[in-house]
């Protein structure tokens, strides 16, 4: 149980980490992220007191990347249990599988909750392996392995140094 | 593949039949009510629909003891406010909702009101926002097509902000809904037909969804079967009580199985049809549910070749071989579509609705990706996709 935590607790920094540089680099996610106001706030956590990110749109238009406040987020995701977090973020299952089966509750208006998804659903398929993504997505866009490569480099490199 | 999981969740009461209004009174008073409000519109009552309400529950022993009439076609925060005020001042203790999508959706909204407390129903949004039941509630739809008596949302605009404030809850769940077939006798042939679609999509996506589950696929397909079946005999003749509760049931049966599997790209598209073309709901239901069919024939040949069953009977199903039987359900909602654009003139495409300009279709493409029903679509959908779902739908 201690190292499904962990995992998770490493997964959660890497999706604030990989959004917060997609924010920034990333035409796809920055035009997803522009129509939302400065200060959005968006949470995912694992109930009842998991891992959690919490993230703010910040006056610039990119992500910032803060600690879960008391404050309740305008969209919030949160996995039941911690089992749940970690079938998503291991990829058994597609994320939509697990919204489908009831594994998290989406707090917040369904119209935000579809724009975060296409926002995560970037970041995994510039991460990671192609067969990986196949399994965390319901389908994987059709880019050109150099317009992928090209993006993919752009924010591994503003991941690792921003 | 591992074993999966669902969830089903059903507490509705469900009074349903001959004389159904009669047994509301027995009803309330196991809940120990008897001062209850009426909310209905003003076109529910020029029907006459109120009248055999009103009856029933005064020959019962708890009559309306107010009533709230000013539902618009799309209830707001600030008409929810109103009724709840109305609940207060006449100091009632259970609501009686008679109507359509609007007048359930504001007595769910009112409810929170007078049983949490406040004005101001923005504070009850959110999953758990609601921690208790709420006061007694009863629901009598007066079309056959939304399902809202038995679903735990509640749509309710903010004129404010000029958006749709989703709640969710099971306690937002009526403690009982009431189909009787005096209720929707009168309801013209073009609605009757229109809610008919919009109920037989609800059905049909449930199905096909990928939250479907084995108990909502029962309740799916027992409400495609009694909806194909009825709607013909009630467009035959209109007062026939029979076909008309036939109808009348196979909808809220199709809103059981919704509100456990939802809706998926049908309702997406519709949704959006509705808000900027003003199309009527199950219209949009109707003439997209064919298409978005077909789109989803990649991931769900099997599920829609299975929907034969209802949709054909028997006889028919096992006549068309097993690979064809996906184009032949699909054919079947075709047809049905034609027969009730020749009998009542529901249109078949977007260009014979009249309401809807071909430049207009990606930008409701676009909308439809926000919309919260695509999450449950069995396959991936983008703006490419929804728009050729809508350019197929055009003529």
């Amino acid at each position: 149980m201690q190292a499904a935590r962990a995992y998770v607790a490493f997964m959660m920094k890497f999706i604030a980490r990989g959004l917060c540089a997609a924010s920034r680099v990333d035409e796809v996610v920055r035009q997803e992220l522009s129509p939302l106001p400065a200060g959005f706030t968006f949470e995912m956590s694992v109930l009842p007191a998991g891992p959690a990110l919490r993230l703010r749109k910040r006056d610039d238009g990119t992500f910032v990347s803060g600690e879960p406040a008391d404050a309740r987020p305008d969209l919030a995701i949160r996995f039941k249990h911690l089992r749940h977090a970690m079938a998503s973020f291991t990829f058994q299952e597609p994320t939509a599988r697990s919204f489908a089966d009831d594994r998290m509750v989406v707090d917040g208006d369904p119209a935000l909750a579809m724009r975060m998804q296409r926002m995560l659903d970037r970041l995994l398929v510039l991460t990671l392996p192609h067969r990986v993504a196949e399994k965390a997505l319901l389908r994987v866009p059709d880019l050109k392995t150099v317009d992928k490569a090209r993006a993919a480099g752009r924010l591994w490199k503003e991941m690792v140094a921003p | 593949m591992s074993v999966p999981y669902f969830e089903f969740f059903a507490p509705v009461k469900i009074l349903a039949g001959n004389r159904a209004l009669e047994h509301i009174s027995y009803e309330l008073s196991s809940l120990s009510a008897s001062r209850p409000l009426l909310v209905t519109d003003p076109g529910v009552r020029k029907a006459g629909l109120v009248e055999p309400v009103a009856r029933a529950l005064s020959e019962g022993g708890t009559p309306f003891v107010a009533t709230f009439e000013d539902v618009p076609a799309d209830s707001s925060t600030k008409v929810v406010a109103a009724c709840a005020r109305v609940y207060r001042d006449n100091r009632c203790d259970a609501i009686v909702a008679v109507g359509g999508g609007s007048v359930i959706d504001t007595s769910k909204g009112a409810n929170i009101l007078v049983s949490e407390g406040g004005d101001d129903v923005h504070r009850y949004l959110g999953a758990g926002a609601l921690k208790r039941a709420l006061r007694p509630f009863f629901v009598i739809p007066t079309t056959a097509g939304t399902g809202s008596e038995v679903t735990i949302a509640a749509v309710i605009a903010d004129p404010d902000r000029g958006v749709k404030l989703a709640f969710t809850s099971p306690y937002l769940l009526p403690h009982a809904a009431i189909v009787d077939p005096r209720m929707t006798l009168t309801l013209p042939p073009f609605l009757t037909a229109a809610t008919a679609m919009d109920a037989l999509t609800h059905a049909t996506e449930a199905y096909i969804g990928l939250a479907k589950n084995p108990i909502s696929d029962a309740y799916a397909t027992t409400a495609i079967a009694k909806i194909v079946q009825a709607l013909p005999r009630v467009l035959a003749r209109p007062l026939d009580e029979e076909a008309r509760f036939d109808l009348a049931l196979g909808a809220t049966i199709a809103g059981v199985a919704f509100s456990s599997s939802m809706t998926s790209l049908v309702h997406a598209l519709g949704h959006q049809l509705g808000a900027v073309c003003h199309l009527h709901h199950g219209v949009c239901m109707g003439l997209l549910l064919p298409y978005a069919l077909e789109y989803n024939l990649a991931a769900r040949s099997v599920e829609i070749g299975e929907l034969l069953l209802p949709l054909e009977g028997p006889e028919a199903y096992a006549r068309v071989m097993s690979g064809d039987r996906p184009r032949a359900a699909i054919a079947s909602i075709r047809k049905l579509r034609d027969m009730l654009h020749a009998k009542v003139g529901l249109p078949r495409t977007l260009s014979e609705t009249g309401k809807v300009q071909r430049d207009q279709l990606p930008r409701l493409a676009k909308m439809a990706l926000d919309d919260g029903a695509l999450a449950f679509n069995p396959v991936a959908v983008g703006h490419a996709d929804a728009l050729s779902v809508l350019e197929r739908a055009w003529a």
